[in-house]
């Protein structure tokens, strides 16, 4: 649509404009033009930030716990109310968005590296690689995903839990992204100027790194946010039946498994965690929506 | 086409048994073994009685050992016996799999249901309000924990209108078909409206393309009516994707039915997995693994298939 | 000698049955049969048991003469459910408490608790069930046991209704005692048994024991299996046995339907038809059953009990405290700081808010304040629900090892400082959260709080229950403090044995020549006054040093309701001891 066009050319493609002018403009009409994917985008930065400084949202200690004060409702001394031992659930909100951030972005850093690697090798090389990186990916997507990562989760002890997880829902998710990296490494390697660069001499090393991998960082630039929100889901998924990071240490998806048979009593304690889990991947999928139609160049072009 | 069929089915072989290798060995890196659950808290100390548990379930001798006699078994369509049951791994699994398989494909529906429409209004009418509420429904839906909604649901039906208390138990479709569907209408509306997200994306997507190219634009210069070009022209070629995103969510769906089952009650795979693996019922795990792993690569295979069906640009060699 | 204590106690019997009135010659009345765990296996909390009705203490033990079973009425099926599959319906297949559950109702044992209307918990003892006599040598080391001519097995094929005989005890004795089962290093102290004639069998013991008769009756051990289940039929998947009930159906994860057995040793009952059990993994969704109508019993939280109650107005409540003992343990280097003083283990168990836990746990103060019969008892080393040994630790009997009890968190400190420890010390807190339920892993975490109160620094290690904490921990292999359940025994001597003598399952390794030598003394003690004396020194002795640290998970009232409809629900069997599909349910009737 001729308006993601605009978006694109007013604030990336003219030079002549200063930089912070150019990135005032790109982000106005970023909003002006993406409502949704602002919204998501402010949410992400408030989560990051809470993540970092949770001392800033919040001065209470999230694992001390004061029976006397159990199950008490929304007020204000206690926003979200308090859980069954007594500790404020809005602090354990923040402290526990630590706890995703990491994940999700070590999913993503690690599904992109390992996705990126296989697909361009695959990709670019061909033959006897290609073959064989794709028998894996095979495996890897015919693996039943919640139940190997479950697996990788209880085993593995020796590594912290995150870290387990990190890899497990990093690794499945790397496989099905590495499909379609190969595809754009292929018609990457069509191009002219490759063809052009091997005439000349360039070695393979220089060729990837100089034209297929340009082309290919949109795409997992797109799929990046998705991921997380993605991973937020899983994580939350595994601590719900158990298996994430263990108590006192605060997650979203623990407290909802702990709430399962306090809620008709105390629904608070369903509703806030379940309710941030809910913003944090709308969001994260609203700006990965957003990116999308921005930046993917089959989604420009003239309408 | 049958060349290419045949290959097809023959690199099926090296992933099935790459998928089982892979299962077989993890479950067994899990600390803590099955004899010692089994052993429990009298026998955890006691070698004797764990060599005599180890040797009455097979469980002896090395991995790769313990690997080849479990494929002998396989090849024969024997899948062993649960550890801890003692019923037979095909028994169990031809109770459950017929439930997850219909949980999955009502879930399916409904996510079309849901998606397609919301995907191509969303992308005809791209960056308006229809587009916005659209999309925020959609992915609402996929945000939402579908085992949030579930068990608020049940809870607050329990407490204040009963009438949404879902069925007691589980009866077979072709039992009693109202019976059955009372009780796999809700959970699969979640399921579905968790998957719905990602179809109406990719929906979206493939619409925001098609209708960019050329000849629709053409179209649209021949002055042919919206109604027309969305419907003759766009949606075959918008719909492709959508058979690639369903058959992409397959194998999610048994990992991703366990908890609605659970809540729910419904007796079916994703359930009876998170059981084998917490019990670390090998002969069970490694049965649903090879069984989830076949269907998904024939499914596979029929996707690209229906492909060629559909696209007749689309040839194999 | 033994001779002696056995007379009396036959004698006591028959009296009761003559004050019982009716034909039945054991306890009757309607057990919890909601097997609800929370989802776990073995040692969970949330087993809630029937019991007494609403708002009035327990009923006193003067029986009455009239017959409790007149006007009840025949027939109906009665809706249960239950929170997981039983494993296995092998009863020599697993452990877990469900398939014991299971296997009461559909198999017989030897003996069975006297459950019945009226019958106090501490006065629960074992009769016969296949077993119409028991007679136990001079020295009380033989024990002759004679079969009831009436027992039948149920009329199933392949085993047709045949009379049970002395072959298939010995059969079963095979299985229990076999390589492969875990739990025959309970039934070790038995020489040898030998089978004179088709109904009768004979135990020769290595030593007298006080509970020999427990031990039969122990539903963990000893299921008397026809001799067709090896060869002619499965036994993991067909279930056939003497008990009150047959097998209808079972529909794993399903639902399982048991059917009455008309030919019961025990005439006249069960007085139900049929019982349905569904199975339904989460709370919500059986709570949600039970407020629709479509169960007629369910186990409840003590958080949800009031307002059940007052949302249901017809509903009866049943609360019942569990035989469950939670205890802090300490590994048993002898480098760590409560080796060195036990003054630092009397300081643990001081920081420990014991109210506040039966609060956290059992919401006590609401359901007092609403008129519920809450108990308030703590854990000694025997647990509060185990009335036959327990002694108060809040009352005069506990001496002056009575403080130790208490919460002061000063004095804890002073403890500490005494023993050298002003400024506290590190150390590793673990428990399993992956196996007792939602109650405990609430009451291990509020420890923490307790231990960092007065200076233990801790790191949390929460541990997986299979392949950390029960092969490890659990049985003293770990370094720091650690938090859990006993295994419940039915019986209160195990307890003693496990923890003070030389065995694979002492937690803390703990070698102290008194209270081993106590242990193994109660054991062989075959009076019933002299041996509950001999348990309140082993718990005053314990307080002394704190060897174990008691703590209240499991000390409370679980609670169990029933639709309007259900009668005789105040019968109970001993808590922990899953035998109640025999005991309980056969006796429950349904007023429709």
């Amino acid at each position: 649509m001729a308006s993601n066009a605009r978006v694109l050319e007013t604030y990336a493609l003219r030079p002549e404009v200063p930089l912070s002018e150019r990135l005032r403009r790109g982000v106005g009409n970023f909003i002006k033009q993406k409502p949704l994917g602002a919204f998501g985008a402010a949410v992400v930065l408030l989560l990051i930030a809470m993540a970092l400084v949770p001392q800033a949202f919040t001065s209470l200690d999230p694992t001390k716990s004061a029976l006397l004060d159990r199950y008490q409702g929304p007020s204000a001394a206690h926003w979200f109310g308090t859980d069954q031992q007594g500790r404020d659930l809005y602090t354990r909100i923040v402290y526990g968005t630590r706890n995703l951030i990491i994940i999700g972005f070590g999913v993503v850093m690690i599904s992109s590296s390992v996705a990126l690697v296989l697909g361009v090798v695959s990709g670019y090389f061909g033959g006897g690689f290609d073959t064989l990186i794709q028998r894996v990916v095979d495996i890897g997507i015919a693996l039943p995903g919640l139940i190997f990562i479950i697996l990788v989760v209880t085993s593995l002890q020796q590594i912290p839990v995150n870290l387990r997880i990190m890899l497990a829902v990093g690794s499945l998710s790397a496989l099905s992204s590495s499909r379609v990296i190969r595809g754009a490494s292929i018609s990457a390697k069509q191009n002219q100027y490759v063809e052009a660069a091997r005439v000349i001499g360039a070695s393979d090393f220089r060729i990837i790194f100089r034209h297929v991998t340009p082309n290919v960082f949109p795409i997992l630039i797109i799929g990046a946010s998705i991921q997380v929100g993605g991973a937020v889901l899983v994580e939350s998924s595994l601590s719900f039946l158990g298996y994430g990071v263990q108590p006192p240490t605060p997650s979203w998806g623990r407290m909802l498994n702990e709430a399962r048979e306090r809620l008709v009593q105390h629904p608070h304690l369903a509703i806030y965690p379940g309710l941030v889990i809910f913003f944090t991947v709308y969001s994260f999928n609203m700006l990965g929506d957003a990116l999308r139609d921005v930046l993917d160049p089959r989604m420009r072009g003239s309408r | 086409m049958q060349r290419y069929i045949l290959r097809r089915l023959l690199l099926m072989i090296p992933t099935l048994l790459g998928v089982s290798f892979v299962v077989f060995v993890i479950v067994r890196a899990v600390p803590g073994d099955v004899v010692d659950l089994i052993a429990g808290d009298f026998g955890a100390a006691d070698p004797a009685t764990k060599d005599a548990i180890r040797k009455e379930f097979g469980l002896e001798g090395n991995i790769i050992s313990q690997y080849i006699r479990w494929l002998g078994d396989i090849v024969q369509f024997d899948l062993g016996k649960s550890l801890i049951s003692g019923r037979t791994v095909t028994s169990e699994l031809s109770n459950r799999l017929p439930v997850t398989f219909q949980l999955g494909l009502m879930a399916i529906f409904f996510s079309l249901l849901i998606a397609v429409p919301i995907g191509i209004i969303s992308a005809i009418r791209q960056d308006t309000w229809a587009d916005f509420v659209g999309r925020s429904f959609a992915i609402g839906l996929l945000a939402a924990p579908g085992f949030w909604l579930a068990i608020l649901l049940i809870s607050m039906a329990g407490r204040y209108f009963t009438w949404g208390v879902p069925p007691t138990t589980y009866v077979e479709f072709t039992d009693n078909p109202i019976g059955n569907l009372k009780l796999m209408l809700v959970p699969s509306l979640i399921l579905g409206g968790g998957l719905s997200g990602s179809v109406m994306r990719f929906t979206r997507s493939t619409m925001l393309e098609t209708l960019r190219q050329d000849y629709i634009r053409t179209a649209w210069s021949k002055g042919l009516q919206e109604r027309v070009i969305i419907v003759r022209h766009a949606m075959r070629n918008a719909l492709i994707p959508v058979v690639t995103v369903v058959g992409l969510q397959l194998p999610i769906l048994v990992g991703g039915t366990v908890i609605i089952e659970s809540v729910y009650s419904i007796p079916g795979m994703g359930r009876y997995y998170i059981a084998a693996i917490d019990s670390k019922d090998y002969p069970v795990i490694q049965g649903i693994n090879i069984i989830v792993a076949t269907v998904v690569v024939f499914s596979n295979l029929g996707v690209d298939l229906l492909y060629s069906v559909i696209d007749p640009r689309i040839r194999y060699s | 000698m033994a001779a002696e204590y056995w007379d009396r106690y036959a004698r006591e019997r028959r009296s009761r049955r003559r004050f019982l009135g009716g034909a039945v010659a054991t306890g009757a009345g309607a057990a919890g049969l909601a097997l609800v765990g929370c989802g776990d296996d073995d040692d969970d909390d949330a087993t809630p048991k029937s019991g007494l009705a609403t708002n009035t203490p327990a009923p006193n033990a003067t029986p009455t003469p009239t017959d409790p079973y007149a006007g009840a009425k025949r027939g109906g099926t009665y809706k249960a459910d239950q929170a997981g599959d039983p494993p296995t319906i092998d009863p020599y297949g697993n452990l877990s408490f469900l398939t014991k559950g299971f296997s009461a109702f559909i198999y017989s044992r030897l003996f069975k608790y006297n459950a019945g209307a009226g019958v106090k918990k501490s006065d629960l003892l074992p009769v016969g069930d296949l077993a119409e006599s028991s007679e136990a040598s001079p020295d009380g080391l033989t024990w002759t046991i004679k079969l009831r001519k009436d027992a039948k097995f149920h009329n199933v094929a392949p085993v047709n209704g045949r009379a049970v005989t002395s072959d298939d005890v010995k059969f079963s004795w095979g299985r229990a005692t076999a390589e492969a089962n875990t739990n025959r290093s309970q039934l070790a102290f038995v020489d040898k048994v030998e089978y004179p004639d088709a109904s009768t069998v004979k135990f020769t013991l290595k030593a007298p024991n006080a509970a020999f008769l427990d031990v039969l009756a122990d539903a963990n051990l000893l299921w008397i299996m026809p001799t067709e289940s090896k060869g002619k039929f499965n036994p993991a998947q067909q279930a056939i046995g003497s008990g009150p009930w047959m097998l209808d159906s079972y529909q794993p994860s399903v639902v399982i339907k048991y059917k009455k057995n008309p030919a019961w040793h025990v005439p006249g009952f069960p007085l139900m038809d049929a019982i349905e059990s569904a199975i339904i993994p989460e709370y919500a969704n059986r709570l949600a059953q039970f407020q629709a109508g479509n169960t007629d019993v369910s186990g409840v939280t003590a958080e949800d009990i009031v307002s059940v109650k007052k949302a249901m107005a017809n509903i009866n409540l049943y609360g019942e405290v569990s035989q469950l003992l939670s205890m802090v343990f300490f590994d048993p280097d002898p480098a760590s700081p409560w080796a060195k003083d036990p003054r630092v283990k009397q300081a643990v168990s001081m920081a420990i808010d014991r109210a506040g836990l039966m609060d956290l746990g059992y919401n006590v103060k609401k359901l007092k304040a609403e008129g519920l019969a809450v108990s308030e008892r703590w854990n000694n080393l025997i647990p509060a629900g185990m009335e036959r040994f327990w002694l108060d630790p809040t009352g005069s009997a506990q001496g002056e090892t009575k403080k130790y009890f208490e919460y002061n968190v000063k004095e804890a400190k002073a403890l500490l400082a005494a023993a050298g420890f002003a400024n506290g010390f590190e150390t590793v807190y673990q428990y399993t959260a992956n196996r007792y339920g939602a109650a405990f892993n609430a009451i291990a975490e509020a420890h923490i709080g307790f231990l960092n109160e007065i200076g233990i620094k801790t790191t949390t290690d929460v541990q997986d229950y299979a392949s950390k904490y029960v092969t490890q921990t659990f049985v003293g292999n770990f370094k720091g403090i650690a938090f859990g359940y006993e295994t419940p025994f039915p019986e209160g001597g195990s307890y003693p044995n496990r923890m003070f003598t030389e065995n694979a399952s002492n937690h803390s390794k703990i070698v102290d020549a008194e209270l081993a030598a106590l242990a193994t003394k109660q054991q062989q003690e075959l009076d019933p006054a002299k041996r509950k004396e001999m348990f309140f020194e082993i718990q005053r002795k314990n307080a002394a040093k704190m060897h174990y640290v008691p703590s209240n998970a499991g000390a409370g009232t679980g609670w169990t309701a029933f639709q309007a409809w259900v009668k005789n629900i105040d019968v109970a069997t001993v808590p922990g001891s899953y035998g109640g599909g025999t005991e309980t349910a056969p006796y429950r009737w349904l007023d429709k």
